[in-house]
């Protein structure tokens, strides 16, 4: 008796958990492009936010480089292209794991002389109404037009290259100049070893080319493939 | 009228946080501000209606033994749809909220009302115990939320309410000030419910 409990007790079990995992499987399908949609579209608008005069943007190795950087992971380095395929700067997205709440995600826009053109917090799970004023125009607008290695400082910052920290929030300011640092030194590093934005563009008008030769052969190819089968209907 | 009653228990006499003392981990955590205590009160509501709703349905389905088992399934299963639905098509929702929707499911408000309601009432009754106690707890989230954010940082639901000059205290939006704000509001509590029955009571 005791046994035939257990297994109905055990099947009902099995019924909510299946009935479960199928609902979940359904909702799952459904959102799951979308949420992918939407990340996509929110990391394209935060690069052409931090670049806005980029048209297209490509992505670009940056495995060749080693950097020594401690809580710092680069997740991304994209080249911003102009009208006709010229570089007009760069694009790169750092995750600091050093902030108050975790890890701080910034992407940051430079110019090809690697003068920093706008830096923008993509997430970051700092105190509100403290490390989360990092992303408000007072602080994060301090990183415009800077270059080279930064530091932050409590108070006002009086030198070129110096961040002044947000009252509170030291650890969130060094968190978010890190992971600028860090963009900028994979920069240098990179242009060290001798990547050439002219180079990038380039290679991107020779793939250009290609495209337009293969969209070419294609438009061409239908006649082909019609008079082929046309000889091959006479021939019958 | 039995309806009414239900419904009016959650959101004043039975506040699942006010007066019921349950959910005590969202509502330190996430009144940092209005917006986020909205939110985070929503979906619970959400949750509890329709976790509610499943568990009255199957009240004489699920055997007393595993009860326990089956309902965190289905609280879970429906957290996570909520999450789902929230990262697709709220996502700046879902990026204030990220870390605690998935704390709802251990929400003891959710499974104490299964077990203390949902389990032992018709189905239209638990739906709306669910609405009551879901609005009864974001309206005592909202509550938290309102003080410590005008204290803390001068603003309400984003909007500046003092201009440059006001200083405000960090402590009341950093994790004492939740508790600070909690143990107040509930001595405003206690001291207004003390008075009402405090002729036979506290003699």
């Amino acid at each position: 008796m005791i046994n035939k409990e257990t297994i109905s007790l055990a099947l009902k079990l099995f019924i909510i958990t299946a009935l479960s995992a199928l609902i979940l499987a359904f909702v799952n399908k459904i959102t799951a492009p979308v949420i992918e949609r939407n990340s996509i579209e929110s990391f394209n608008k935060s690069q052409a936010e931090v670049l806005p005069e980029a048209v297209s943007f490509t992505k670009t190795d940056f495995s060749d480089v080693a950097l020594d950087l401690e809580g710092v992971k680069i997740d991304s380095l994209s080249i911003g292209l102009g009208n006709d395929n010229n570089c007009i700067g760069y694009v790169a997205s750092t995750v600091c794991s050093e902030g108050y709440g975790g890890d701080v995600k910034v992407m940051v826009g430079l110019t090809p002389d690697l003068k920093i053109l706008k830096a923008k917090i993509l997430s970051a799970s700092e105190t509100p109404g403290l490390g989360a004023k990092a992303s408000e125009p007072k602080f994060i607008d301090q990183y415009k037009g800077k270059s080279g290695i930064l530091s932050v400082i409590k108070g006002t910052a009086s030198n070129e290259n110096e961040i002044a920290a947000i009252s509170g929030a030291t650890i969130t300011s060094n968190a978010v100049t890190k992971a600028v640092n860090a963009t900028t030194s994979l920069l240098q590093k990179k242009m060290e070893n001798g990547f050439n934005a002219k180079e990038i563009s380039e290679t991107n008008e020779i793939k250009d080319k290609i495209i337009e030769e293969t969209e070419k052969q294609i438009s061409e190819n239908p006649d082909t493939m019609t008079n082929n089968s046309e000889n091959k209907g006479e021939g019958n | 009228m039995r309806g009414l009653k239900v419904f009016l228990n959650g959101l004043l006499k039975e506040n699942p946080s006010l007066v019921l003392l349950l959910g005590m981990c969202p509502t330190l955590a996430v009144t940092t501000g209005v917006s986020n205590a909205i939110g985070m009160g929503l979906s619970a509501t959400a949750v509890l209606i329709c976790s509610n709703f499943v568990i009255s349905l199957l009240r004489k389905f699920i055997p007393s033994k595993i009860r326990i088992a089956g309902y965190i399934v289905i609280i879970a299963s429906f957290v996570t749809v909520v999450q789902m639905f929230l990262q697709a098509y709220v996502p700046s929702l879902y990026d204030s909220l990220g870390l605690f929707i998935p704390l709802i499911v251990v929400n003891c408000i959710i499974l104490g009302r299964a077990e203390a309601f949902a389990s032992k009432n018709n189905i239209f009754l638990s739906a709306l115990d669910g609405l009551g106690m879901g609005l009864g707890f974001t309206l005592s989230l909202t509550l938290i939320a309102t003080i410590r954010e005008i204290l803390g940082n001068g603003t309400w639901l984003g909007i500046s309410l003092f201009g440059e000059g006001f200083q405000p205290a960090s402590i009341m939006i950093l994790a004492p000030g939740a508790f600070l704000t909690l143990g107040c509001i509930l001595a405003v509590i206690n001291l207004i419910s003390a008075k009402r029955n405090g002729g036979n009571k506290n003699a």
